[in-house]
């Protein structure tokens, strides 16, 4: 155990041993989430707070949407006028479904929610994200033959801070997910020591007896560790100095951020075993970060909304957007439904790159 | 017998990097390899070492096929690097730890052979410095105490004197001789004709993916050098001797520069004594007469067709 710790510290005096590597590995980071908060934290609430959504619904869908929000005494639900509804988050009338296809395809509604409670949208964005939570609750409650007056009264989507969620969080979070794939910088360094192309540390441990498998096991120890230590300073650095309220104490994060950290190493480990060169092995670790971080909204929510309009699959698919997604709705929404889908992607991901970078350090001969 | 290679044959893609070659290292000598850059030798320490698959032929190291899992083997190696194999982050001390600790695995014997290579090498003083800190000199004593700190019993210096000053390289030296007096066998590879010759007890002269000959200095010399030069240096110059001397028997050619004359003979022995008697009939008095002993690099020369350091 002793020698795995003083390894541990070697591998890390190694990655973190130049001034410039400590400015691209810790402050870097850090610079980036203040810049961030400086320019944007003014931009978080106010965005939501002025928005309604606009929908329109069958007269049968009126009541989920008119719940959200507990009303001082119950009303007669006889003489209840369904025809229009207005709330703090929903304002709209009903319609027939004629009419508000017509609507959506004007852009004049935001969704449509016919009576058996589905949600139809020309285009995707916070207003829909809400409604299709609401609707999603309503039909647990129906399914469970609840009343409706069990809905989550206290749970208000604009109010309270712990549940708002803007477009500017979308940025925040993409940036955070790129930081929590950090390890990639490390574990992308493993190959190199190992596979002997040219590196002369590589042909000394090669003649060493020292197993690889010792040696990628000690490299992806210190990538896990340093990527843990990484992500728990910006949360610190962002709950505490900067004193921006982006994480909830849920434990939900844990499966969340360690599948994202083992993604991260095992991205780092992949290109480090299969591009030779270490020029383009950094260049591709750049690159490849920024292009997820930038499909999922990291430069701008815009994109991603453009992105998601033309080509879904590639947010679905894109690991930084499932991690984005999935800390907003456990940070910002309570919502787990897609948790662990999110989780067992990005652990087919991992367990993917893993064989094929223990295939390259293990190919044969030269 | 340490190391056998016999008939190898390495290739890369159409390029035949060692052909049917064989060697053989035998247990407490230093073997050298000389041979111009592109000859093989660095392929040929790779190829023992088990870093590179060879097409044909048979390797063993201490009896035995080197494999990747043949750890007891490996674990009697030490592997000296042509070019520096050190981490700039860590301080001498950290890298001979890092180093060793890939050999031996308890810590207070780990710390114990650190110190002692650190001792061999002479870099008591820079324990803690950088290898960016280091000369040239002392970097490459850092690169050489990484690979022997362990205490192997199979030593490869793949040129380790590349780049370095005078007083490292005979300190280098002195310390490859040290650790064949404490046992170990040697593989060393060098440009240098001169350390070769003063280090190695068997010399194998490698051109063109080939082992050419092997053998000792000498026997290398007698093998192939089939002239003899003689210089001599008189106390009065005299016009017509350089006539005289190209009449005499065996001799090939005859020049004079600096008041010196090089007598160039056909054969390779006994012709010392013939040009005494030859000045004494003449009634000379010379002030120096010696045989110029042929260098490594005239055997080299003579065995290839070409100059070393081409």
């Amino acid at each position: 155990m002793r020698r795995i710790l003083t390894y541990i510290r070697y591998e890390l005096k190694v990655f973190l041993g130049s001034y410039t590597n400590m400015f691209w590995m810790i402050a870097f980071p850090l610079l980036l989430m203040s810049i961030f908060i400086i320019f944007f934290a003014d931009f978080r609430f106010h965005e939501v707070e002025i928005e309604k959504a606009s929908v329109a619904y069958h007269e049968e869908a009126f009541l989920p949407l008119y719940f959200v929000e507990a009303p001082k005494e119950l009303p007669n639900m006889a003489t209840l006028d369904k025809t229009s509804i207005e709330n703090s988050l929903f304002q709209g009338k009903a319609m027939t479904e004629e009419q508000a296809l017509k609507a959506l395809k004007n852009e004049k509604i935001d969704g449509y929610v016919d009576e058996e409670l589905r949600l139809v949208i020309s285009r995707n964005g916070i207003s829909q994200m809400i409604m299709d939570e609401v609707l999603t609750t309503s039909k647990q409650i129906a399914k469970l033959n609840l009343p409706y007056t069990a809905y989550d009264f206290d749970r208000s989507y604009t109010e309270s801070i712990d549940e708002e969620y803007s477009p500017i969080d979308v940025v925040f979070y993409a940036l955070f997910a790129m930081i929590s794939l950090y390890g990639a910088y490390l574990s992308g360094t493993i190959g190199n020591r190992l596979i002997v192309r040219g590196q002369s540390i590589a042909l000394r441990n090669a003649t060493s007896p020292t197993s690889k498998a010792w040696q990628v096991m000690i490299g992806v120890a210190t990538s896990f560790l340093w990527s843990l230590f990484l992500v728990a300073l910006t949360v610190v650095y962002v709950e505490f100095i900067l004193k921006q309220h982006f994480f909830s104490p849920d434990v939900n994060n844990i499966p969340l951020i360690v599948s994202a950290l083992v993604f991260g190493i095992s991205w780092g480990l992949f290109l480090g075993t299969v591009i030779k060169k270490e020029s383009l092995q950094t260049t591709a670790l750049i690159g490849s970060l920024l292009i997820m971080a930038g499909i999922s909204g990291m430069f701008s929510n815009d994109i991603r909304i453009l992105l998601q309009r033309s080509f879904p699959s590639l947010i679905q698919f894109n690991p930084v957007s499932r991690i984005g997604d999935e800390l907003i709705k456990v940070n910002m929404l309570g919502n787990y439904s897609t948790l662990s889908s999110t989780v067992l992607l990005l652990a087919a991901y991992s367990g993917v790159l893993i064989v094929v970078s223990i295939l390259c350090v293990r190919r044969k001969k030269a | 017998m340490v190391i056998q290679v016999e008939n190898l044959i390495k290739e890369f893609k159409e390029i035949r990097a060692l052909d049917s070659f064989n060697l053989e290292l035998k247990e407490g000598e230093i073997l050298g390899l000389i041979g111009p850059n592109g000859s093989g030798k660095s392929t040929l320490l790779l190829s023992i070492l088990g870093i590179y698959a060879f097409e044909k032929g048979k390797i063993s190291v201490f009896n035995q096929e080197l494999k990747p899992n043949s750890y007891d083997i490996k674990r009697k190696i030490g592997y000296v690097p042509q070019d520096l194999a050190l981490f700039e982050e860590l301080t001498v001390y950290e890298n001979i730890d890092y180093f060793c600790g890939l050999y031996v695995r308890d810590r207070k014997k780990r710390k114990e052979l650190t110190e002692k290579a650190i001792a061999f090498v002479g870099l008591e003083k820079y324990k803690k410095f950088v290898p960016s800190k280091l000369s040239g000199g002392l970097a490459r004593r850092l690169n050489i105490a990484c690979g022997i700190a362990h205490e192997p019993t199979l030593i490869f210096l793949d040129e380790p004197t590349v780049a370095v000053d005078a007083q490292s390289r005979s300190f280098i030296l002195e310390g490859i001789k040290e650790l064949n007096r404490q046992g170990a066998s040697i593989i060393y590879t060098s440009h240098y004709l001169e350390e070769v010759e003063n280090l190695c007890d068997r010399i194998a002269i490698i051109d063109q993916g080939r082992n050419i000959i092997t053998g000792t200095y000498e026997e290398l010399r007698d093998s192939t050098i089939t002239t003899e030069i003689i210089k001599i240096t008189l106390l009065e110059e005299n016009a017509d001797i350089l006539k005289d001397l190209r009449n005499l028997s065996h001799v090939i050619d005859v020049t004079i520069k600096d008041s010196e004359y090089t007598v160039k003979f056909d054969n390779p022995k006994s012709n010392v004594a013939n040009i005494v008697q030859f000045l004494k009939e003449k009634g000379l008095t010379y002030l120096k007469l010696y045989t110029e002993v042929p260098s490594l690099n005239d055997v080299f020369l003579e065995l290839t067709g070409k100059e070393l350091r081409d």
